[in-house]
């Protein structure tokens, strides 16, 4: 679903590994915070491929953190999986969060339509859902995804779609739902 | 802030297809969130990954929308209230409702049904 920062906001553990170049520090873990309604569309209607961004730090002001981050608070899946909590169990229907996922769920079904993914009938479906949802459906879910098996899959979030030039953001497109883990955190 | 009617953002949107609908209140959405960044961590609102770059049509309507919203406010959309932004956002999804309403019939009780089942699980 090519909602980018709604759908698939992506944040390390405080240390690193080394890919076999010896040169790149490569993180042990990718983490993104989603909504229930995207995951559960995913996993309904698209064969459980999920469109994700992510980050390796998920709390990039952490103190922990081995050498500093680039991602700012922003793009922080922390940050991001705190205030949508908040906004969600608050009940806030003005939530821009919420907003933007609703209208992303939307736009990604439009283009699994145009890809051939889903029919016409099916892309209704998915519109009525989002249509009918309520804000709880919007709550935060954590993805944490192990970096290694998924390395050769990445694909560097452009430079001017970034928070900071420098943070590391990245794009999943069709990441497999046996590729990650999903934490809820109340 | 100034009283919000959504006459408007229809004149705005008229014509438009439900999918340019979408994708511009998407982007315009995206481009009003950035204005409570500071500078330094602001997004380029339109930059996105390659298979879902948005459509000329969608971006000359996300220019249109943040132009009239910037017109009616009188003020950079970097400085826009916190709650002026709330309700251009509202007023975008109402409006966008309206736009898909106009082409595809949308099924309230299947939508309900199934989330009641997809909750379920």
């Amino acid at each position: 679903v090519p909602d980018t920062d709604s759908v698939g906001w992506c944040g390390a553990l405080g240390y690193s590994v080394f890919v076999d170049s010896g040169i790149m520090p490569s993180p042990i873990a990718l983490y993104s915070t989603y909504t229930w309604l995207a995951f559960t569309i995913n996993q309904q209607y698209y064969g459980g491929d999920h469109y994700v961004w992510c980050t390796p730090h998920f709390e990039p002001g952490s103190p922990f953190l081995s050498s500093p981050s680039a991602v700012p608070p922003t793009s922080s899946p922390k940050m991001i999986y705190t205030s949508l909590f908040e906004e969600v169990t608050a009940g806030d229907r003005h939530s821009a969060k919420v907003a933007q996922n609703r209208l992303g769920i939307q736009r990604g079904a439009d283009v699994q339509f145009r890809k051939g993914t889903i029919s016409t009938a099916v892309r209704d479906e998915i519109l009525s859902i989002v249509d009918a949802a309520e804000v709880r459906d919007f709550r935060p879910l954590l993805f944490v995804i192990p970096f290694a098996p998924v390395a050769s899959l990445l694909v560097q979030v452009p430079i001017k779609a970034r928070a900071h030039p420098l943070a590391e953001e990245y794009i999943l497109s069709n990441l497999p739902r046996a590729a990650f883990d999903v934490l809820e955190i109340r | 802030m100034k009283n919000i009617d959504d006459s408007w953002l229809h004149a705005v949107f008229a014509g438009v297809g439900r999918e340019t609908a979408v994708e511009a209140a998407y982007y315009a959405v995206r481009e009003l969130k950035q204005a409570a960044v500071p500078e330094l961590s602001r997004k380029e609102h339109f930059a996105d990954a390659s298979e879902s770059v948005p459509s000329p049509a969608a971006r000359r309507l996300t220019s249109k929308i943040i132009s009239a919203i910037t017109e009616r406010e009188k003020v950079s959309i970097n400085d826009l209230p916190e709650n002026a932004f709330r309700a251009y956002v509202g007023l975008l999804l109402h409006v966008v409702r309206a736009v898909t309403d106009e082409s595809v019939h949308l099924n309230p009780d299947q939508g309900r049904t199934l989330l009641e089942r997809f909750r379920a699980l």
